[in-house]
């Protein structure tokens, strides 16, 4: 029988006191969804946070491959900034975060392109767009090498065929250039997740809206601002948070293209930390320059997560 | 576990090796009477786990790996696993990780002067050395006092923990013939070049004719940046300064004033002079042999582990004489008499544990010996480096490319590089970036200031 007489606020504390907080935690079906939540907790804690940690106490040491760590405490951070590779090294991350702005321009054009009513074969074009991301990054890199490459390379024979370059470009041997490849290659190999993104975001607006619009007189522009894009910013800023973190951790294509060089030109912080970590051997240094690169994303993230964050308040009060 | 060794050889593996061996005019040590005849019953039930290397140069030298572990498990009734590796495994964390982990190999080859970082694992061999033979040993003891000098910052330099079976002097030159008749040179007069000098006259003539645009290269890339040409250019000014590191391991010697001017001349050559090419910061010897055979280079520094390239790509243009290697030459006003520095591939044996470790120690050292015959070395000699074993080099000279004369006449007191632990780091991760940012336009005594400040840092840790 169903026991509708209220509780007090008396006898609600009387039996939280007796049954206990594993009590509580267990009460019902609560059992099993913290049982789901396990997997996913361990492997939180075990393979993230506290890696995470032991990489801070890392940081903090001379730690080599091989050998007893030593206590070294803020030198790795002081030998970081004052090494003359640092502002070059910053330089480069910058350049490269820009990777995801292209990303998002290229992604966002083709989106809208690609949910216009009078595109034929939309599947096959899809297809097509997704096909870089769907590559290994290596592979993307070994075919974008071979495009660009100054003597044999596709590109470059055009290029000055058409009269538009009257030399090649040795653009792996020329430190702006070279920051300009790798991220556009970068940006190339990537920018299909956030047509994902938004395309699944655009096709989720009712058709109606637009037809509403229209009924009004909106021209492209206005549809796009009053209707389209209030509707895919979440999208859009999720799809370029997670881009942001993604890009500055890739290593595979800027060290396939140019080895980090010429001499740090390239050598992003996630390069650096490869280069510390898997040919120097020295831990310490590893992750000093890792959670340089945290903090890095952490900047350039912060202003997007806190316009996100009021993207949900203003959803949650409109319910 | 490889299941092709587990199994007794056939016709038709004896056959599909040595054919494809003879092919290239080699033979090695299994040899018919050996494949066909009983096999040896000394080591039997014996197995090692052998990581192999030098493979990974060319095919050629693979099947001769091959073969060589065949005629060494018939002779002796042991077997080999053989992992095949690649330099990439103990330049970067692969043989750290396995070794840490307890995945190790009985035996394995490397270069030399990359060990340092495993001597913890590795059993000395000199008991080993003692009792060989004075017919194998005698030809290469010319190698132990270089083998002590490269492990100098060990407090145990004396044991030898690598045994070199191969070496490649740093670097030869080698040159194409028709590009010397088109530039109007006197081949016979101006070979061997004598200095840095008379080389920048050459390649002027190259250059000035328009028989190639840009007639050299100097290397940027991490690689060939550090152990291609430049140390012989260091060392013709000063022998003492010209390897990394200082005798007692505690110093850089490259902030020194032969470094400068060697590195200066180096980066001229591209900068100042345009004898190099617009991607000499990302260029390496392999990209400029490929441009040499295709005429767009006139002379290049090259190992003679690229001896391999000519004869695979323009076999023909080497056997009637295009092709022509040089010996190494020294900066203008170097008179130290010495200019190479000596790249070694070796054989190493790690400590073993248990109650088989004694015989197992036992059949790597016999696995060794098996690449000292002569028949393995002068394979060896032919298709990847020079053998260590001096008593063949003159069986081998006569070649139209002139390449075993080119190198054997570089060896008046080479240098080695050391074998520090963080030697990978110190010769290769740390000095490019610095090369290239010098070939940049960075200034070149501020740039190595920089590195030998980077490199004292880790000897200090």
């Amino acid at each position: 029988m169903i026991d509708t007489k209220p509780r007090t606020r008396e006898t609600q504390f009387v039996s939280t006191r007796e049954v206990g907080l594993w009590g509580r935690m267990l009460q019902g079906d609560r059992w099993l969804i913290i049982l789901f939540l396990l997997p996913t907790l361990a492997f939180l804690i075990f393979l993230l946070w506290l890696p995470f940690l032991q990489g801070i106490w890392m940081s903090f040491h001379n730690w080599p491959f091989i050998g007893k760590p030593k206590w070294v405490g803020l030198q790795n951070y002081r030998d970081f900034v004052t090494a003359s590779y640092f502002w070059t090294t910053i330089r480069a991350t910058l350049i490269y975060s820009l990777s995801t702005v292209f990303q998002l321009g290229i992604a966002l054009i083709a989106a809208l392109a690609l949910n216009q009513k009078f595109i034929p074969l939309k599947g096959i074009w899809w297809g097509i767009m997704l096909m870089p991301y769907a590559m290994p990054p290596v592979v993307t890199g070994a075919i974008w090498m071979y495009l660009l490459d100054p003597n044999l390379g596709m590109v470059t024979h055009y290029l000055i065929k058409l009269g538009i370059l009257s030399e090649p470009i040795y653009w792996a041997s020329d430190p702006t250039w070279a920051k300009w490849v790798i991220t556009l290659v970068v940006s190339w190999t990537f920018w299909p997740f956030m047509f994902l993104i938004i395309l699944s975001a655009l096709q989720s607006i009712p058709e109606s809206y637009y037809e509403l619009a229209e009924v009004y007189g909106a021209n492209l522009w206005q549809r796009f601002r009053t209707v389209t894009w209030p509707h895919i910013r979440g999208a859009v800023l999720a799809a370029f948070i997670i881009r942001i973190v993604w890009n500055l951790e890739k290593i595979d294509q800027p060290f396939q293209l140019t080895g980090g060089g010429p001499g740090y030109e390239t050598s992003v912080l996630s390069v650096l930390t490869y280069r510390f970590a898997f040919l120097s051997g020295d831990f310490g240094m590893a992750f000093t320059v890792g959670i340089f690169l945290i903090a890095f994303m952490m900047i350039l993230m912060i202003p997007f997560l806190r316009r996100f964050q009021i993207l949900i308040t203003q959803a949650g009060k409109r319910g | 576990m490889n299941k092709e060794l587990d199994r007794t050889y056939s016709r038709r593996d004896f056959l599909k090796i040595t054919t494809a061996l003879a092919a290239v005019g080699l033979t090695t040590s299994l040899t018919p009477d050996l494949l066909y005849g009983e096999a040896g019953t000394d080591l039997k039930g014996v197995t090692i786990d052998y990581w192999n290397m030098i493979g990974v140069q060319n095919p050629v030298v693979k099947q001769l790996s091959e073969s060589i572990i065949k005629a060494f498990e018939q002779r002796t009734g042991a077997k080999v696993n053989t992992t095949w590796d690649t330099y990439g495994s103990i330049i970067g964390p692969k043989y750290r990780t396995n070794f840490l982990a307890g995945k190790i190999p009985t035996v394995f080859d490397a270069i030399s002067s990359w060990t340092g970082q495993l001597r913890s694992f590795l059993r000395p061999l000199n008991d080993f050395v003692g009792e060989w033979d004075s017919e194998t040993k005698e030809p290469v003891s010319w190698l132990f006092p270089l083998i002590k000098v490269q492990n100098r910052g060990f407090s145990d330099a004396d044991q030898i923990y690598d045994l070199p079976f191969l070496v490649i002097p740093q670097a030869p030159v080698v040159t194409r013939l028709d590009h010397w008749k088109k530039a109007g040179l006197d081949f016979e007069k101006n070979w061997p070049i004598k200095d840095t000098d008379h080389f920048l006259e050459l390649l002027k003539a190259f250059k000035d004719q328009k028989v190639s645009e840009y007639p050299y290269e100097v290397y940027g890339k991490i690689w060939d940046a550090g152990d291609t040409q430049l140390n012989g250019w260091v060392r013709s000014l000063d022998i003492e300064k010209s390897d990394f590191l200082n005798a007692d391991w505690t110093r850089s010697n490259c902030d020194s004033e032969p470094w400068i001017r060697g590195v200066q001349f180096y980066v001229d050559l591209f900068r100042k002079y345009h004898y190099s090419s617009p991607d000499s910061p990302q260029s390496t010897d392999e990209d400029a042999v490929e441009q040499l055979i295709r005429g767009q280079k006139s002379i290049v520094h090259a190992d003679i582990l690229n001896r391999g390239t000519f004869l695979k790509r323009i076999p023909k243009e080497v056997e009637a004489g295009l092709i022509q290697w040089g010996p190494h030459f020294p900066m203008a006003g170097g008179t130290t008499g010495s200019v190479v520095f000596q790249a070694m591939a070796s054989f190493s044996i790690t400590k073993q544990t248990g109650p088989d470790a004694e015989i197992k120690e036992r059949a790597a050292w016999e696995f060794i010996k098996e690449w000292f015959r002569a028949e393995n070395q002068i394979a060896l000699a032919k298709s990847s480096g020079l053998s260590a074993r001096r008593d063949v080099w003159d069986g081998l000279k006569g070649a139209p490319d002139h390449y075993i004369e080119a190198v054997t006449s570089m060896l008046n007191n080479p240098g080695v590089w050391s074998n520090h632990p963080k030697s990978v780091d110190i010769q290769y991760n740390l000095f490019a970036p610095h090369i290239q940012q010098a070939m940049g336009g960075a200034d070149v005594a501020t740039e190595l200031k920089a590195y030998a400040e980077e490199v004292n840092k880790i000897l200090k840790t």
